[in-house]
């Protein structure tokens, strides 16, 4: 049974730069971000880039432990990349992996299911 | 080849700028927020074993001193928590594994000192606080150094 957090053990989603993608990203079925801040470490550096499905949050559920795109409580007119803690009716519980320097749900609460933008497939590492 | 290719039209294709918010603002670090934790941890420790129980079986006299004590311990395990937690801050976000060259005893060095928060957090040994604080002071210069300053060591207390 999977614990709240829990981060995923998932090697695929650090895989090399492929056709498909590239095709998916031109078509705009996914969109790419690039990260700033360490609150991902160790699963996400700064300067990584990460493809992210657009969902729509009416119609979307994210799995406990995926990692999610959504808009910042803090400040609407970005976004966040966290990982979803624990889903409840209220809304989504974020953390950062980096427990120990990141700002997330234990700062500004539950994140409502419309803040969600989407849920992160693929990492590529800044080095790629 | 042709990975290398995908690579780069990848990184050429915009990319919107997505936060992983951190506890501060990002890449600001300073050692003081240990310093002053573990000054706490060693002024509750010398309070803690100046404490004299009191005579008799007054038992006002005695809900003040047991009051002071456990207020002295929860203070002091807190700030033994607090130094703990700044102290792996620097370890984990700060230094990087250039900074090893530098200091090659680094990682035993925070090791050390997180287990000294511990020994502080459990016991109340006066001789460990003080050795906490040695281990942060260390922590101190080699941080200022690696940034190219050399910040002097001042304490609160």
């Amino acid at each position: 049974m999977q614990t709240p957090g829990q981060p995923q053990a998932r090697k695929q989603i650090f895989p090399k730069p492929s056709l498909r993608s590239l095709f998916l990203l031109i078509t705009g079925l996914r969109r790419q971000c690039y990260v700033v801040g360490d609150s991902m470490l160790p699963t996400i550096s700064q300067g990584d880039r990460v493809i992210y499905r657009p969902v729509d949050p009416s119609k979307f559920s994210p799995n406990q432990g995926s990692i999610v795109v959504v808009k910042d409580p803090l400040d609407p007119n970005s976004l966040l990349v966290k990982r979803v803690y624990k889903k409840s009716l209220l809304g989504l519980e974020l953390r950062g992996d980096n427990e120990l320097n990141s700002v997330d749900s234990r700062k500004f609460g539950l994140v409502s299911h419309s803040s969600l933008c989407g849920v992160v497939e693929q990492i590529f590492p800044q080095a790629n | 080849m042709l990975r290398s290719a995908l690579s780069a039209i990848f990184k050429s294709l915009p990319a919107q700028k997505v936060k992983a918010h951190c506890d501060g603002p990002c890449g600001v670090y300073d050692p003081a927020s240990a310093r002053v934790a573990a000054e706490a941890v060693l002024s509750m420790t010398k309070k803690l074993k100046e404490m004299a129980p009191p005579q008799g079986n007054d038992s006002a006299a005695w809900a003040a001193y047991n009051n002071t004590f456990s207020r002295y311990v929860a203070i002091k395990e807190d700030q033994a928590k607090e130094t703990k937690k700044e102290l792996l801050i620097l370890w984990t976000d700060y230094f990087k594994p250039e900074h090893l060259a530098t200091y090659p005893d680094l990682h035993d060095t925070f090791w050390k000192a997180a287990k000294l928060c511990s020994a502080c957090k459990v016991n109340i040994d006066q001789q460990k606080a003080e050795e906490l604080m040695k281990s942060v002071e260390k922590i101190h210069h080699m941080f200022w150094k690696s940034k190219g300053r050399a910040d002097t060591w001042t304490t609160a207390s």
